[in-house]
């Protein structure tokens, strides 16, 4: 099932938490919401189940309008943070939940709820933990009955809220990875709302980055993260040192030395401008053309060396990334930059 | 700690056996632990106090009614004024309960789950049967309900009858035991959230199917306990039905009132007997209450006893 979300907005009281915000999301497509807490990702996913009801704007399911339809109308599937089992009810009856409450005469027989339980406990490799009671279970275990309970009623679309919030960091990436296989061998269209890049760019299809109720950017995660368009997605996905620069007739300068930039759309403004480079984009060489630099710090973290360096005429320092086994330079060294990709932005 | 202390002395006779210095340390206290003097006056204090204070006028409750044998203890049963008292308590507390599960649940529901204007004052409000006395809101009905009250005079046109009536006495109960229940609930319902309430909602169950299969069962043991407090107080409650009743033998006197008639009337054996009718459906009470908290401890620690 496709979702179209058009002008979306919400607000708060006098506080807007949405403005405007428009998504497709293309049938059995794993997206990412990503952003930082306030960014409106919680409440556009709250608005797409009906757990909000939006300000103005439209979310259509496969072309129909949803937007007056209850939470129970939509058919969707929510998991919760915190799981959200029914802690007085087993895992079958909790899984098996949302076909009981139905009316009767769309209520599956009591032996094809049973199957249906089974079926989803064999799905989220639980198989015989029906009897046990949320409590007995692990973190881990108890986001996946929330899924298996979720898909239980064949949700038309499949709402995820911060699923691995909750868990510690181990549990949380191969929970991760088995989610990324769930989901290409059940072929659910799936929301999911995060705050971790890396868990974003690990396992979404797309990736929409959030901040401040509108979408900064939206686009595969070599997109994002080799390619932000905007200066909040540079500084928040990934690492990346901010400098500040010169526009001078459409070349860009760093103090009075001229920097060149491959790959860079041309400049249409002179002025202050701010640069955005990652440590991985930076090369030095001792001799030869480029960015004329000191080096001001030597860091070891784990299999490679960070290298800061000042650039002549700023304050800013640039980190390089260097594999651990090349010989450093020593601080104090002088060193040629050349920064193979940047993002430049008018300040 | 005593399994710790035992240890320490185990060790300490071993240690000159083996040859060492004889010197025992000094026993080493844990910087929050009292000095044994002080423990010993605490404790003494305590229980003095309960003792004397507690303890003491329980157990005179029920000697004074045995005084004169069972015999005498049970003719005081037979006197119809106390039957009546006792099924004018037990009338007035199987509505004025179920009255307060229903407006406690409905206010819990309201302060938990909603934000609105006037939230704080709500609140306010409904702790405000603890903060005065009975004895006022007895006074206030009969100033709105009396027959030369705000609302009287078309009360009367009407034909109905408040103060001095059982309306009057169930009211003002009601008013008295209104915190019990919704007391107990709010706190919990805050903590618990609406997550559960939402899953719900999503998996298909209409509001009325969600608060029946998910709210109450969360709160099931909370609602038990404010109930028990409000009907042991709804039984026992003197001030503000005193007002309000009229004391009108065998029609409006309650357990309580009646308790006081038999007493001003120098009938101590009977006036006990019936007082200890009513302290021991309080130690009941207390004896379920304590067993609940026992049990619904352990539902919010462990969260898988059922």
């Amino acid at each position: 099932m496709e979702l179209d979300i058009r002008n979306l907005t919400k607000t708060f009281g006098s506080t807007a938490a949405l403005h405007g915000v428009d998504l497709k999301v293309a049938s059995g497509e794993l997206l990412a919401l990503l952003g930082p807490s306030g960014s409106g990702k919680t409440t556009l996913l709250r608005c797409v189940a009906g757990l909000e009801i939006p300000s103005g704007g439209q979310i259509l399911f496969g072309g129909e309008d949803a937007s007056l339809k209850s939470v129970q109308e939509r058919q969707i599937g929510f998991v919760f943070q915190h799981y959200a089992l029914f802690k007085h009810l087993t895992i079958a009856d909790n899984i098996s939940y949302g076909l009981r409450v139905r009316p009767r005469r769309t209520r599956p027989t009591a032996a094809a709820i049973r199957d249906k339980v089974e079926e989803l406990l064999a799905l989220i490799q639980l198989p015989g933990y029906g009897g046990r009671y949320p409590s007995q279970l692990s973190g881990g275990q108890r986001q996946r009955v929330a899924l298996a309970r979720a898909l239980a009623v064949e949700p038309r679309v499949l709402l995820l809220d911060e699923p691995f919030g909750a868990l510690d960091a181990k549990v949380r990436k191969e929970l991760r990875l088995w989610l990324r296989e769930f989901h290409d061998r059940t072929g659910h269209t799936t929301l999911f709302v995060t705050h971790d890049q890396e868990e974003a760019l690990d396992l979404a299809d797309r990736v929409v980055v959030m901040s401040e109720g509108r979408i900064e950017q939206e686009g595969t995660p070599e997109d994002v993260y080799d390619r932000p368009a905007t200066p909040f997605v540079f500084d928040f996905i990934g690492e990346s040192v901010r400098l500040d620069i010169h526009v001078d007739k459409g070349r860009p300068f760093v103090g009075q030395q001229e920097v060149s930039i491959p790959r860079l759309p041309p400049l249409l403004f002179d002025g202050p401008a701010k640069l955005y480079v990652r440590p991985e984009h930076v090369a030095f060489r001792r001799d030869g053309e480029g960015l004329w630099a000191t080096v001001v710090s030597l860091h070891r973290s784990g299999s490679s060396r960070r290298i800061g360096f000042r650039a002549d005429g700023t304050d800013t320092v640039i980190e390089a990334l260097t594999p651990a086994d090349r010989e450093p330079p020593r601080i104090g060294d002088r060193a040629a930059l050349e920064i193979q990709a940047a993002g430049l932005f008018a300040a | 700690m005593s399994d710790s202390s035992v240890a320490l002395a185990a060790s300490l006779e071993e240690a000159p056996a083996a040859g060492s210095v004889a010197v025992r340390p000094p026993r080493r206290r844990l910087p929050t632990e009292e000095a044994p003097w002080v423990r010993r006056l605490l404790i003494t204090l305590a229980v003095g106090f309960l003792a004397l204070f507690l303890l003491l006028p329980l157990v005179t409750v029920f000697m004074e009614a045995f005084r004169k044998g069972a015999g005498a203890f049970i003719h005081a049963f037979a006197d119809p004024a106390a039957i009546d008292a006792i099924i004018l308590t037990l009338v007035v507390a199987a509505i004025a309960v179920p009255a307060n599960l229903v407006f406690g649940v409905a206010a819990a529901w309201a302060v938990a789950k909603f934000d609105f204007r006037g939230k704080a004052f709500l609140v306010t409000l409904i702790d405000l049967p603890f903060s005065v006395s009975p004895v006022v809101a007895g006074l206030v009905y009969v100033l709105l309900y009396a027959s030369h009250g705000i609302f009287g005079g078309l009360l009367q046109a009407n034909g109905i009858q408040i103060i001095f009536a059982l309306p009057g006495i169930i009211m003002a109960t009601v008013f008295v035991t209104f915190p019990f229940i919704a007391r107990e609930l709010i706190p919990l319902m805050e903590e618990l959230g609406n997550t559960d309430e939402e899953a719900a909602l999503t998996l298909g169950a209409s509001g009325l199917r969600m608060f029946w299969t998910v709210t109450l069962p969360n709160v099931k043991w909370a609602l038990l306990y404010g109930v028990l407090l409000c009907n042991a107080r709804a039984m026992g409650e003197f001030g503000a039905v005193s007002v309000v009743s009229g004391h009108i033998r065998g029609y409006t006197n309650t357990m309580p009132l009646h308790i006081e008639i038999l007493y001003n009337e120098y009938q101590f054996v009977a006036a006990f007997a019936v007082a200890s009718l009513l302290a021991a459906l309080a130690l009941v009470t207390l004896g379920i209450k304590s067993w609940l908290e026992h049990r619904y401890a352990g539902d919010l620690a462990a969260g898988h006893r059922h």
